[in-house]
């Protein structure tokens, strides 16, 4: 078998010219490809069977490659109609074609057939923005909920602002002590839930809460809103940086509300600045501490249990939903340890 | 070392080269393409790498070309990938690409890109100073500089790095245009261009 026999064989389409721009061999695969047999293609002078050849950018290119240059390449998406497709060939065929100069005159031509291979490429492509529509869609979903809770909380805290503002009008108003007292507590526990919904409105959405955040701003709140004789509490914070489940932060928060309105009410001692702690730690095996104290006169008798108010009964019923506990720790005056699991109840 | 006299030939005839490469670039996509050859230099080959990819884990995508006569070695054409991409994209007016690297057919239209650049330069050198050579069809290739290192079979003493700067539309891609040399090969380059020096 010759030169020419072998080059028939080969799956890729190969012509060939000679010095004179005339086409001197046409393999069976490229009269396949282009529909033009060899013998319509034979002794034809390059640029008049195929046009595009006699463009400048082309022919020069191939001008140096027949003065013995290197080889020339035309990429398909530069070169998209180079050859021509058989008339009942309606895939549009991606061809690839290098061009190299033949020892003693000439060029050959190989083209080299990647429509598969590009089809895949393009469903991949195809896929992946498909993909991606959907990444975008999903993600688009996400920030209208997302803008979707932010806005309920903010009209949460806004409603319990409200309510907290009335119960203030209230107190205004209450004729007896006892009743200002009741009143006063019941503003600072629905601040405390309002508080809440503040940081939700600012954080992220379904994030958990940062509690130590939350513990500081809400002492301090209180700490402002509260009507202490001369002098407001002092305040030492040590409170690790802990992120905690929302809901059960919300129970945590009114506890510590409980513990600081009755030291803010009870331990301020004639002549002596009242000085609050306030201590969140993880203890290990999967415990948290919060821990409330002062430089008060401590709890009568030392005992919770002695205690029958609503506010014990309240700390001691959030605590167990909580999956806690509750004593009494060693302190000069009042001091209240809540053990709590580090990672909250799943509901609360 | 080059010495002064054959970095100035060398200088000039890369410089021509270039300019051919973007008349046909011009003629070919119908837009105005400006090459430009912000500097010429010699590497060490052990800083190749470095040289080229910055991070040796960088992405490259390159065009090369061997050949073989009067001085045999290999020249390549390299971009990030990224850059690369992005080269691809502009010229074929593409909307932008999903990912860094070219699948087969848009490899393609970067080792066409790179036959020319290639091709312009070789061609003119080896026209200027009166060589012959041999060359192998070119091909794609990615990897990191490392990889592009070891692609080159002819083993390689020197290199020529030229930077070159495309500047298609509003978009400009730097790429590096790496002429591997064994040492005769690098003698005999220096020996041609001083010749063409003297005229």
């Amino acid at each position: 078998m010759g030169e020419t026999g072998l080059l028939e064989m080969l799956p890729v389409g190969i012509f060939t010219i000679d010095v004179d721009w005339t086409i001197t061999f046409w393999n069976r695969k490229l009269a396949d490809w282009t529909g033009i047999e060899a013998v319509n293609a034979l002794g034809q002078i390059l640029h008049r069977l195929l046009p595009r050849f006699e463009e400048d950018s082309i022919r020069a290119r191939l001008d140096f490659l027949m003065q013995g240059g290197p080889p020339v390449v035309f990429s398909y998406q530069l070169h998209e109609d180079l050859f021509p497709h058989r008339g009942d060939d309606r895939i549009q065929r991606v061809r690839y074609c290098t061009a190299s100069s033949i020892p003693g005159g000439g060029i050959i031509f190989s083209i080299e057939d990647r429509t598969e291979v590009a089809a895949l490429v393009r469903e991949a492509h195809e896929e992946i923005l498909r993909r991606r529509k959907a990444e975008e869609e999903l993600r688009a979903a996400l920030a209208a909920r997302e803008m979707t809770i932010r806005e309920a909380s903010h009209r949460v805290r806004n409603n319990l602002t409200m309510v907290a503002s009335l119960i203030e009008l209230e107190t205004l108003r209450a004729e007896t002590d006892a009743m200002k007292g009741f009143l006063l507590d019941l503003q600072t526990r629905v601040g405390s839930i309002g508080l809440i919904h503040e940081l939700l409105y600012r954080g992220e959405p379904g994030k958990d809460l940062r509690l130590d955040e939350y513990l500081e701003r809400l002492c301090s709140t209180i700490n402002d809103a509260f009507p202490l004789g001369p002098g407001r509490a002092g305040f030492v914070y040590e409170l690790q940086e802990i992120s905690y489940a929302v809901d059960a932060s919300v129970y945590l928060g009114m506890m510590v509300a409980e513990l600081l309105t009755n030291a803010l009410k009870y331990a301020q001692l004639p002549g002596r600045k009242l000085a609050i702690e306030v201590r969140l730690c993880a203890v290990g095996d999967g415990r948290l501490e919060l821990s409330v104290g002062d430089n008060g006169p401590g709890i009568p008798g030392g005992r919770i249990e002695s205690s029958n108010s609503l506010g014990w009964e309240l700390l001691e019923s959030l605590t167990k939903t909580l999956g806690g506990s509750i004593r009494i720790g060693q302190g000069p005056g009042a001091l209240v340890v809540i053990s709590i699991p580090e990672k909250a109840k799943g509901s609360v | 070392m080059f010495d002064t006299q054959s970095l100035a030939a060398m200088t000039e005839l890369i410089g021509i080269g270039v300019g051919r490469a973007g008349e046909v670039l011009n003629t070919m996509l119908g837009s105005h393409v400006r090459l430009s050859v912000p500097s010429l230099r010699e590497v060490p080959v052990g800083e190749l790498a470095a040289t080229l990819g910055g991070r040796s884990t960088d992405s490259l995508s390159a065009v090369e070309m061997e050949f073989k006569g009067d001085f045999t070695g290999c020249a390549e054409l390299v971009f990030a990938s990224a850059d690369a991409s992005r080269l691809v994209d502009v010229i074929t007016a593409e909307v932008p690409s999903l990912e860094g690297d070219l699948d087969s057919v848009r490899a393609g239209t970067l080792c066409e890109v790179g036959n020319i650049v290639l091709n312009a330069i070789l061609g003119t050198i080896v026209n200027e100073v009166g060589a012959e050579l041999e060359y192998s069809v070119p091909i794609y290739l990615h990897g990191t500089a490392k990889d592009l290192l070891s692609a080159v079979a002819v083993g390689a003493d020197f290199i020529i790095l030229v930077s070159t700067r495309f500047e298609i539309e509003s978009i400009a891609v730097d790429g590096d245009i790496a002429i591997f040399l064994t040492l005769g090969a690098f003698d005999d380059l220096k020996e041609a261009l001083r010749r063409f020096a003297n005229g």
